[in-house]
């Protein structure tokens, strides 16, 4: 960020001066966001404390996670029999992902990146391990607009394929919220 | 007002306080969400630009944290969000300045305004309580400000408005000279 000089103002001396300078807040009160977009960007300060945890591991990852964020109800996400979709299980190296934050449980698959791109399957759970239906899932690759966006079904579980690169997901489910970065290779 | 400042705010977010963040949300949301309404976007691109600009910031907290040049970042941020989203959506970027600062490395006048009215909230902001609420239903309402409606909305007599005004004027009046003005 530059140190540009700061043009000089008018000094505010007397109580007229400040009447003057708060004209400019005229018609401010319109000026208030939609409560959906603050409450969506309020919750993103629950990602601050929270470490993403990439899990290979499964009970070390959960150790690890328990460590990090002291109580959590946490649990092993069982890859889902569901989420064995043609050409993805297949796929023996396929990653598996395991997210925690204080209000969501994600478990992710993704299959190596073909041609470019890689299916990711995911299922939203809450903290006590129902599945979260309609959570919202945006993605948005650093410093850009959304990329894409999907939302899970009744089953809590969502699809997305995602050019390889460096990816941020934001999923907002219920009153929660979780921040997790992706790197597609 | 609990933090000082931008950067005990961001200092206060990098260690996780929420708190924090909610102070800062809070700050800058009108800022952010004026610029957003001047591209008029449609009102879901809107919501997108302005999640995106927090999300922008809540990954770039760790370069900003000694920066005082907060307000002009989350401008230009926003300005850069909405074109994109603008011309994803139109095919045609909306007709904003893309950036807060010139080539020259001065401020446009349209910056220099924005700017100053986020320093006009911070006052309000510092000025707080009774006061804040009478001079903001004065000042930032869309038209002539009724003082029936806000006397029976902040529970005072219409007679006491007058006076009430200018005595949080002249509080107000030192808290804008040591903001710059």
């Amino acid at each position: 960020m530059r140190d540009d000089p700061t043009p000089p103002r008018q000094r505010i001396v007397t109580t007229e001066d400040a009447t003057a300078l708060l004209s400019i807040l005229r018609a401010d009160a319109l000026n208030e966001p939609p409560v959906s977009a603050l409450e969506h960007a309020l919750r993103l300060g629950r990602t601050l404390a929270q470490t993403p945890l990439q899990s290979g591991s499964g009970s070390q990852a959960l150790t690890d996670l328990a460590a990090a964020l002291g109580a959590i109800i946490a649990r092993l996400v069982q890859p889902n029999p569901d989420l064995a979709l043609a050409g993805l299980r297949d796929d023996s190296v396929a990653s598996e992902l395991l997210f925690a934050t204080d209000g969501l449980q994600i478990s992710m698959e993704i299959a190596p990146a073909r041609n470019g791109s890689a299916r990711l399957i995911g299922e939203v759970l809450n903290h006590t391990g129902g599945v979260v239906a309609d959570a919202r899932i945006r993605v948005f690759s650093d410093f850009s607009q959304t990329a894409h966006a999907t939302t899970t079904d009744e089953t809590g579980t969502f699809s997305l394929t995602l050019p390889t690169g460096h990816w941020q997901l934001v999923i907002c489910g219920g009153e929660a919220i979780a921040l997790l970065p992706l790197t597609i290779e | 007002m609990r933090f000082e400042n931008d950067q005990a705010l961001i200092h206060a977010c990098l260690k996780g306080d929420q708190f924090a963040w909610t102070d800062l949300v809070e700050r800058y949301r009108r800022l952010v969400w004026s610029v957003i309404r001047q591209t008029k976007l449609r009102p879901e691109d809107a919501e997108d630009v302005f999640q995106q600009v927090f999300l922008s910031l809540l990954r770039s907290l760790q370069d900003l944290r000694e920066t005082d040049r907060l307000a002009a970042w989350l401008l230009t941020t926003t300005r850069r969000a909405c074109w994109r989203a603008s011309s994803k959506s139109s095919g045609a970027p909306v007709s904003l300045e893309p950036t807060a600062l010139l080539a020259d490395g001065t401020q446009s006048a349209a910056t220099e305004v924005e700017l100053d009215k986020q320093l006009v909230r911070d006052a309000l902001e510092q000025l707080g309580g009774k006061c804040r609420e009478l001079l903001e239903a004065l000042f930032s309402a869309a038209g002539e400000p009724s003082y029936p409606e806000i006397g029976e909305r902040l529970g005072m007599r219409v007679g006491s408005i007058g006076p009430t005004r200018q005595r949080c004027l002249e509080k107000l009046t030192p808290i804008l000279h040591g903001l710059g003005f």
